[in-house]
């Protein structure tokens, strides 16, 4: 068996470390670091990326604030003195064990506390012990349904064998000596690949660093650090990526183009919504060109992650609810150019605005990193039509269901009124398109899976899902055919219907799924959805009653 | 399309037939926006009550009950007849219903592939290793094979087990065609185990067998054990991991092999309790011995205020080959030891009880056992390196009805005899002892099969004498007892049969084969693993394709074709587009594949051919449903 850190280079590395209990502040430069890649989780990212993915993964948090009046420091810092100094963080609160079962109930921490030493994960014995007990269960039966105490416990385990990998210096930044996708080093092991001047070279600059950084130095950190990528990258400047490509990911994940495309759209609403019975004609015009830039926002942010990732962004749930923003936009921007009738634009840039604030605001929940795709969703044709057109479908029927409020709101303000014939046909045309969409991508679902699995349909949950919200909407157009109800049933259906979209598009992934029943995800998650839908079906009861009534 | 009635015309003619015609009226019935409701209602609701049984069972559960249940194909057929009817009920059709008229053929179609896809299509997997052809597909379907010895016809039963597994309390009985008995199945295991019996051959061209059983008191268990002189697989049996046993024409020399040993390995090891996953290891040599140091504690500590010198720490070596030898501290601290294989030798230089590195040197930061840590040098005698040779008992047969043992542990000679059936002898691992059941001049072998016992608690004890031998005996193969019932009420003796094989019943005069198993699927041509390839993402173990390339032997071709599957991209034989086009091929895809052996994949084999009316159908659909939304008569006044 060999040790991960077998190499004889990494003792005096170890020896020297030199723990300066009153270390380090300092705020290293983001531009320089960044240009310092390194190959992780099967994809070349700047090295800012990779701190601010791991901070996430620790504590769950974009930003690390021990406790509430302590100063925020940020991922690089906190993990570049993890990194040069360990022993320093044995005792700090960095990990997050927040399920309180695993935490209080097992581990016997404190209740309150959400963030963890180290020595506090690693050495509680029950843990250990609950982790020992699921890995002999996992050699008995090798795909045994986990429980949720069992779940948590095992991305603990990740957490922790995060920390360690850091503390022990895994940071793989020596490139392939040639192959592209070969792997990458930890610059302690640089001698294997590099075994001559510019390899010593590199590690001096590195070590030149790490002193740097013990002395709370900033400045001349950065110097090194910037020599370091400089001399890393002249190792193999075929298989490191460019400079550009690299500020361009650090660009992206500074820039938030999706965080401006809502405050873009939030904005759009408000102006159009206070507009609606003054200054109308430039209000309008004001929401359009802020709905535009919002949607101009989320084609920046689509195209970068396509350029970053070199796929279509539509594997996560992460993605598809950005997709799902940028498609009740698109359809809005499309069917209010026909009918010019503000209630698109208005229906649209709330529902863009709820989904992009919560992919923006619950980063763990909604994992926005970009990671490569799993085999059987690569190289796919069908696959990223297919997926492209359900969640179009899954965006028009959410532009439906915001029309519908309208609607619905106006039932409820007057439930006498019999002028919204135009917005019922608006709702139509709306629906028209989710169905057009829909039966679609349902369709080609089966042709992918036809091509890719090997056959045309088997009642997966996820098909079967999407095939129930199509049949819920056909029962509410073909009811409107037979005369059982007309455009107020349309609005009531398109609230009520999109909750089997949601079953879906959400349930099947967090409810359904098999050992996701409840936790984790769920904690966030599900009491939100939950929220959501009892909302929805109180507010249709409402105008139902409020209708009957009148 | 056009008829030049007008709309009031046209809609007088409608009401008009429904009055005069019962069919007309049937079918205005039949193809009723009510039942269209209704239908559409019933369906979502059930499949959707199926999602959830499928996610609080399993997908048996679903498929039993829901999708592939009779009610619900005959609710599908119910569908299609009111679909066809709604579409007859605007006959004569106009130009405003062809979208109408398409989206209602289309689904009509696509549900019509789907019934012929199910009767004449299949579903079955072939797994496949390299180099060797094969053709025969395995389907996911148990079925009962049934022969006669009277007729030798051979009839198969679809047996479902899954859902309602048979059992005394509710056994299956199933008369058998041409004759008066019946045949009951009353039991089923999912884990049979094997058990080979040596029995007398008439062939006097047969080799010699021996049966024996070992047996262990500390353990409880008995195991048969039967062997043959030839061929090669039936003479040995290894002892699950433990013993090498072999039943060879005559004991060889014991006495064979020494060798001289190379230069010694010196290594140091940090050794950190909390993180025996991440020892530090520097070896002088560069060549690592493998050698595995872990530091524990017999009483490990409960909370950090423990006084480091209340607790029993231990050093545990584990060799290469996973044997480990462990010491209390106290008694190797700054000692030198001398390990199991006589030569090797390890010193524990250092302990700390809270271990950091400070200003270079390691130091205890407190004296509570919050990190402990050691430091040991190794200094391996390379001939420790090689693996141990398992302890052997080689068996040879003495005239007609004696056997001559010999048993080598450690490359040394420890016991050897002659017996013959009857009798016991000591194995010298653990508390085991074998008996002669039966010596055979001339034997064949029976295999017959049982339910395993429930396999002990394989992580009850890491003792490295304790076999989970009865767990690795038993397979995950299932199995099921069956009996023959005649009319009169006599039963034959139950026989079990594990998946794969058939057993021969006898009731009287009648013998009759009985098989259980996967249903197989025989290919018209045979297929071979050329290479299998599972290329990684970069830097990491996870896998981003599989690749299995194959060669199609096919009788009614003069050369064979080559094709490959891999993730996304299924292989075809045969692979002309017509053939693909309709579905009059078989469609290999990509389904699973072994991480220990890279030399087996798994593919999914579909013969489908409802696909063009599947496709067909899919195509009408969204092209109807686009003309019914989109593509409006001109003509016709806008409907809101």
């Amino acid at each position: 068996m060999k040790s991960p850190i077998s190499n004889l280079k990494f003792l005096p590395l170890v020896l020297l470390l030199v723990s300066s209990a009153f270390a380090a502040d300092i705020v290293p430069d983001d531009a320089q670091l960044a240009q310092l890649a390194v190959q992780d989780r099967g994809r070349k990212k700047p090295f800012t990326t990779l701190a601010q993915e791991s901070l996430l993964t620790l504590t769950g948090k974009s930003d690390y604030q021990p406790t509430e009046v302590s100063p925020k420091q940020n991922a690089a810092t906190v993990l570049i003195d993890l990194w040069m100094q360990p022993d320093k963080w044995e005792r700090k609160p960095l990990i997050q064990v927040s399920y309180q079962p695993l935490a209080v109930g097992v581990m016997g921490l404190p209740a309150k506390q959400k963030l963890f030493s180290y020595r506090e994960v690693a050495d509680s014995v029950p843990l250990r012990t609950l982790l020992t007990d699921l890995q002999r269960q996992r050699m008995r039966t090798p795909n045994v349904e986990l429980t949720p105490l069992q779940k948590q416990a095992q991305q603990l385990a990740e957490r922790v064998r995060l920390y360690e990998s850091w503390a022990h210096g895994q940071v793989a930044l020596v490139p392939h000596p040639s192959k592209a996708d070969g792997v990458w080093l930890p610059i302690q092991d640089i001698g294997t690949y590099y075994n001559d001047a510019s390899g010593a070279a590199a590690q001096n600059a590195f070590v030149a660093a790490r002193e740097a950084w013990l002395k709370n130095d900033t400045t001349t950190f950065d110097t090194a650090v910037g020599k370091l990528s400089k001399q890393l990258a002249a190792l193999s400047p075929g298989v490191y990526p460019t400079p550009d490509e690299l500020s361009f990911e650090r660009f992206y994940q500074h820039f938030h183009p999706f965080r401006w495309a809502w405050i873009a759209y939030a904005l759009a609403a408000i102006v159009l919504g206070v507009t609606s019975g003054w200054l109308e004609k430039p209000g309008y015009k004001l929401g359009w060109i802020l709905i535009l830039l919002g949607f101009g926002f989320q084609i920046f942010g689509f195209y970068s992650r396509i350029a970053i990732a070199g796929r279509p962004p539509v594997t996560n749930m992460y993605e598809t609810v950005v997709w799902l923003a940028f498609g009740t936009v698109l359809f809005a921007i499309i069917l209010e150019a026909i009918y010019r009738c503000r209630y698109f634009l208005l229906a649209a840039a709330p529902v863009a605005v709820l989904s992009l604030v919560l992919a923006d605001a619950l980063p763990t929940v909604l994992d926005s990193s970009i990671n490569p795709l799993v085999p059987v969703l690569r190289n796919n044709f069908w696959l990223i039509i297919h997926v492209l057109t359900i969640t179009l479908s899954y965006a028009a029927f959410a532009l439906a269901m915001a029309v519908a409020h309208i609607v619905l709101g106006k039932i409820l303000a007057n439930p006498k009124r019999n002028d919204l014939a135009p917005l019922h046909n608006y709702l139509y045309r709306t629906l028209q398109v989710g169905v057009l969409l829909l039966a679609t991508g349902t369709i080609l679902g089966g042709v992918w899976a036809n091509y890719s699995w090997g056959r045309f349909w088997d009642w997966d949950p996820k098909e079967t899902w999407a095939l129930i919200a199509l049949l819920c909407y056909l029962l509410v157009l073909h009811g409107r055919i037979a005369g059982w109800w007309s455009g107020f049933g349309l609005a009531v259906g398109s609230v009520v219907c999109f909750l089997a979209v949601l079953m879906a598009w959400y349930g099947v992934n967090f409810v359904l799924g098999k050992g996701l029943h409840s936790y984790g995800f769920g904690t966030g998650g599900y009491s939100y959805a939950l929220a959501f839908v009892i909302a929805e079906l109180i507010f249709v009861a409402l105008a139902i009653f409020k209708k009957r009534a009148a | 399309m056009t008829t030049p009635l007008t709309e009031a015309q046209r809609r007088q003619l409608i009401a008009d037939r429904q009055k005069k015609s019962a069919t007309w009226a049937i079918i205005h019935i039949l193809g009723s926006l009510k039942i269209a409701m209704f239908l559409l209602f019933t369906i979502a609701l059930a499949v959707a009550i199926a999602t959830f049984a499928e996610s609080n069972f399993d997908t048996a559960v679903a498929r039993h009950y829901f999708y592939r249940a009779p009610w619900f194909s005959a609710w599908l057929i119910v569908l299609c007849i009111n679909l066809a009817c709604a579409a007859l009920t605007r006959w004569p059709w106009q130009r405003k219903h062809l979208g109408f008229v398409i989206t209602h053929m289309g689904i009509i179609t696509l549900l019509i592939g789907a019934m012929v896809g199910r009767l004449n299509g299949f579903e079955a997997f072939i797994t496949l290793h390299k180099g060797t052809p094969l053709k025969r597909l395995i389907t996911q379907d148990t079925i009962l094979t049934v022969q006669s010895a009277r007729d030798g016809g051979l009839d198969r039963l679809l047996f479902p087990v899954e859902i309602h597994p048979p059992s005394e309390t509710s056994p299956r009985q199933i008369s058998l065609p041409d004759t008066a008995l019946q045949l009951k199945v009353d039991g089923y295991s999912t884990q049979m185990m094997e058990i080979k019996q040596i029995i007398p051959s008439p062939s006097p061209a047969s080799p010699a067998g021996v049966a024996l059983e070992f047996h262990s008191g500390m353990m409880g268990q008995s195991i048969p054990i039967g062997l043959l002189l030839q061929p090669e697989d039936a003479s040995t049996f290894d002892f699950f991991g433990l013993a090498k046993i072999q039943f060879l024409p005559k004991l060889p020399d014991a006495n064979a092999d020494k060798k001289k040993a190379p230069a010694t390995l010196v290594e140091t090891h940090v050794v950190l309790a909390a993180a025996p996953d991440q020892p530090i290891v520097h070896s002088a040599t560069n060549k690592p011995s493998g050698y595995r140091l872990f530091l524990g504690a017999e009483n490990p500590p409960t909370s950090a205020d423990v006084p480091v010198d209340q607790i029993k720490f231990i050093v545990v070596l584990r060799s290469p080959h996973g044997e480990d030898q462990s010491w209390p501290l106290s008694t190797v601290l700054n000692k030198t030891t001398t390990l199991r294989d006589g030569s090797s030798k390890m010193v524990v230089a250092g302990f700390w009880a809270d271990f950091a590195m400070r200003e270079g040197k390691p130091v205890s930061l407190t004296n509570q056992p919050l990190n402990p840590a050691i430091l040991v040098h190794l200094q391996i005698n390379p001939a420790a390196l090689t693996p141990p040779s398992r302890p052997t008992l080689t068996l040879a047969p003495v005239g007609k009805d004696q056997i001559a043992y010999q048993i080598v542990k450690q490359g040394k000679l420890t016991g050897q005899g002659t017996v013959k059936a009857g009798d016991s002898f000591p194995l010298g691992w653990a508390d085991w002892q074998a008996t002669v059941k039966t010596v055979e001049p001339q034997a064949e072998i029976r295999r017959d099969y049982a339910p395993a016992k429930s396999a002990p608690e394989a992580d009850k004890k890491d003792d490295a004498n304790s076999p989970q031998g009865m767990a690795l005996a038993s397979s995950n193969l299932p199995g099921i007892r069956a009996r023959l019932v005649a009319p009169d009420g006599r039963t034959s003796e139950p026989r079990w049969i594990a998946s794969g094989t058939s057993q021969v019943i006898t009731l009287g005069n009648e013998v009759i084969r009985v098989g259980f198993g996967l249903k197989p699927i025989a290919l018209p041509f045979s297929i071979t693993l050329e290479k299998f390839e599972v290329p990684r993402d970069e830097g990491t173990t996870t896998p981003a394709n599989f690749i299995s390339s194959l060669r199609f032997d096919d009788p009614t071709m003069a050369a064979p074709r080559y094709d490959t599957a891999m993730m996304n991209t299924p292989a075809m034989h045969p692979g002309d587009f017509w053939r693909s086009l309709l579905g009059w091929n078989y469609k290999f895809s990509q389904a699973q594949w072994n991480p220990d052996d890279l030399d087996e994949t798994t593919l999914q084999v579909l013969y489908d051919p409802g696909w063009p009316f599947k496709w067909t159908g899919s195509l009408m659909i969204c092209l109807g449903i686009a003309v019914m939304f989109y593509f409006k008569d001109p003509k016709r006044p806008k409907q809101i």
